[in-house]
């Protein structure tokens, strides 16, 4: 679950990032919009929230950039200019939803989660694969009934194999969307992860639901 | 009563009126009464002319010829119509019959040559007034007669008087009928002035972009209507300004309003270090720091749009400003790596001003200089005198501004780029304009992108 924040006021994108990441979110931080859109477009981010007066270019400007090169990234505004009328144009042009400033935390942290459930697919907050139930929202995990415990890392790597689940999700595509851009990707830290996800979820059980795929990558299914 | 357009018009009106119909008046009344007079003496003319005529003057004797004529009225006694002969030795030597006892005459000098002469003697034979004609004239044999005429005038005093009466009740009638006339004349001209207030009254602060339409007003009010909505323009402009003032303000406070809000609540929602609670408060205490800086320059900017005048208005010299300016900035020039100093200063050039605001334009400008430059960058100011201006020059090597922003610099709340990252506030050229226009001086910018820019103050020398 990775987050792209372009927000110039440099403690507010500090106090932004370290919440989403308490979260469990991975959160990148651009405090310029040509480079925020540059990211934007050429990393894979899971929802991309976007101030509107930035340096360089605005966030409207990003938006239909965004929109005119074909990306269908979720984009959240967030910002402190709130007449309607620049409600409406931030909506045409592209976003996803708005949220003005100052607003709550938690309804950041719940919009951003809304649209990523809109994005893969999933209306509801809860995926089920066989007996394997997952909350996005309380990120809690059970297994036939048993709750499991895992890490923020944990989790997020299988929520991810969730949303794309029934689909094969290489190490590349994982390390993504899981990590933020400082994660360096010739290590096998996904293939650890992966080892103690299956260690949790499908060891104890007959059904095992996290499968390789050789010289591709993992899948999640049943 | 005298303050009032109504009152005032129909008091005068009633002023003129009174004075037109008195004079009018005295003037009928005196015309009335000299062609009355003049009419009977006219009759007593031609009957002078018709008894001088029966006169019959021979060496011994003079005689009247009798005739029909004089027999008929003037011999009805108190008939009002007399006559009286006198010869050269001023001896009555006739009379008419009409005149009976009377003894008053007009008075009768011994004839010298041929005269006449009109006397009023109130005197007839009833005591009524009679108006006497004394003719004297030359006779056969060269003898000089007077030959008397008289007219009661009791008839014409009655006429005189009937029509004084009729005065008497006509004038008055008439200023009441003319007042009467001019109190509606006068409601029915001001009329289009209490439409036009009422018009005006319809206007408050929710319609301010209505406007009166001359169109429907009197011609005379036109020009008022156009003051007026020329006025109206102002207020709603004000107004508008005012408005956008408000809003742009409370968007610019809305930032470090949520970093404090969006740090305290990620901060809260769990258990954390002092370490951590002491680097969340530090950045609450600098934000809350910008934001009271902020409000600081909004007061200031709302401060200088009252047109408060300025604290001190004494002899400045600019020269020194501009060194303390220099020295202020120190700090900041080492922090940004940009070269602050002084290029040609001028040491006679005064202003009469406030040297505290003047010193914040200068300071101003010049940490502006600073800031938005490069680092090895420079800002230079200079003094000159320039016919009867002194001129403040601030260049700098900065990044310039776009030719199409150059027209909004002074702008509240504009900056260079639309964000906050290169600190400052947004007020500062605002309050710069403000400063030098109180100081009846101007402000121009020139600028290159990428190259840097100037900006000039001029301000009125003092002696």
């Amino acid at each position: 679950m990775r987050v792209l924040l372009v927000e110039d006021e440099k403690n507010l994108a500090r106090t932004i990032k370290q919440g989403l990441e308490e979260e469990g979110f991975s959160v990148d931080v651009s405090h310029d919009g040509e480079e925020g859109c540059f990211m934007a477009e050429n990393y894979p981010y899971d929802v991309v929230i976007l101030d509107v007066m930035l340096p360089t270019i605005d966030g409207f400007t990003i938006i239909a950039h965004l929109r005119k090169h074909r990306s269908e990234v979720p984009v959240l505004m967030l910002t402190a200019k709130s007449t309607v009328q620049d409600r409406i144009k931030g909506l045409n042009t592209g976003a996803d939803d708005y949220l003005p400033k100052p607003f709550d935390f938690d309804e950041l942290v719940a919009r951003v989660k809304a649209l990523m459930r809109r994005k893969s697919g999933t209306a509801s907050p809860v995926i089920n694969v066989a007996d394997l139930e997952i909350d996005l929202d309380a990120r809690e995990v059970k297994r036939a009934g048993q709750p499991i415990s895992l890490s923020t890392k944990e989790f997020n790597i299988l929520e991810y194999l969730a949303s794309r689940r029934g689909k094969v999700v290489s190490r590349t595509e994982l390390s993504e969307h899981v990590y933020d851009m400082n994660f360096d990707l010739d290590s096998n830290v996904i293939d650890v992860y992966i080892t103690y996800l299956r260690r949790k979820i499908d060891r104890d059980f007959e059904k095992k639901l996290i499968h390789t795929v050789r010289g591709a990558g993992y899948i999640l299914k049943e | 009563m005298h303050k009032s357009i109504k009152g005032k018009l129909i008091l005068w009106l009633s002023l003129v009126m009174a004075l037109f119909l008195a004079g009018a008046s005295v003037y009928l009344h005196n015309r009335l009464d000299r062609i009355l007079l003049e009419s009977v003496d006219n009759l007593l003319y031609s009957k002078v002319q018709l008894i001088t005529g029966l006169i019959i003057v021979d060496e011994l004797h003079i005689e009247i010829e009798l005739s029909e004529v004089v027999q008929g009225e003037y011999a009805i006694p108190r008939s009002g119509h007399y006559y009286r002969v006198l010869n050269w030795n001023a001896k009555e030597i006739a009379r008419s019959p009409s005149l009976e006892n009377v003894t008053d005459f007009p008075p009768v000098q011994l004839p010298r040559s041929v005269s006449e002469r009109y006397e009023t003697i109130a005197r007839g034979p009833a005591g009524e007034p009679v108006r006497w004609l004394t003719h004297t004239f030359q006779a056969q044999g060269g003898r000089y007669l007077v030959v008397q005429a008289g007219e009661r005038l009791t008839e014409t005093y009655k006429l005189e008087h009937i029509f004084s009466r009729l005065l008497m009740i006509a004038a008055p009638l008439g200023l009441l009928l003319l007042l009467a006339g001019a109190v509606v004349t006068v409601n029915v001209s001001l009329k289009p002035l209490r439409s036009f207030s009422d018009s005006i009254g319809s206007i408050t602060h929710k319609n301010l972009n209505d406007r009166i339409d001359p169109g429907r007003q009197d011609r005379e009010l036109h020009e008022l209507t156009n003051s007026f909505n020329t006025m109206l323009d102002r207020l709603e402009s004000a107004f508008e300004q005012e408005q956008r003032f408000v809003s742009d303000a409370s968007h610019e406070l809305r930032t470090p309003i949520t970093v404090i809000k969006s740090q305290c609540e990620v901060i809260l929602r769990r258990e954390r270090t002092p370490q951590e609670y002491r680097e969340s408060l530090e950045m609450i205490r600098v934000v809350s720091n910008r934001m009271g800086g902020l409000v600081e320059s909004l007061l200031a900017i709302a401060r200088l749009d009252a047109a408060v005048p300025l604290t001190r208005h004494e002899p400045v010299s600019v020269a020194d400003l501009a060194r303390s300016a220099v020295y202020i900035l120190r700090p900041i020039s080492e922090e940004h790596q940009v070269t602050v100093r002084y290029g040609e200063i001028a040491e006679g050039a005064r202003v009469m001003g406030d040297s505290t605001k003047l010193t914040e334009v200068i300071v101003n400008l010049m940490e502006n200089g600073v800031r938005y430059n490069k680092p090895g960058g420079s800002v230079v100011v200079d003094v000159a005198c320039r016919n009867n201006e002194v001129v403040v020059s601030v260049r700098d090597t900065g990044q310039g501004i776009p030719e199409d922003s150059l027209g909004r610099v002074f702008d509240r709340f504009w900056r260079a780029d639309e964000s906050r990252s290169t600190g400052g506030t947004g007020l500062g050229l605002s309050i710069v304009k403000r400063i030098v226009d109180a100081h009846d001086g101007r402000i121009e910018v020139e600028s290159t992108v990428g190259e840097g820019s100037c900006f000039r103050v001029y301000l009125p020398r003092s002696t």
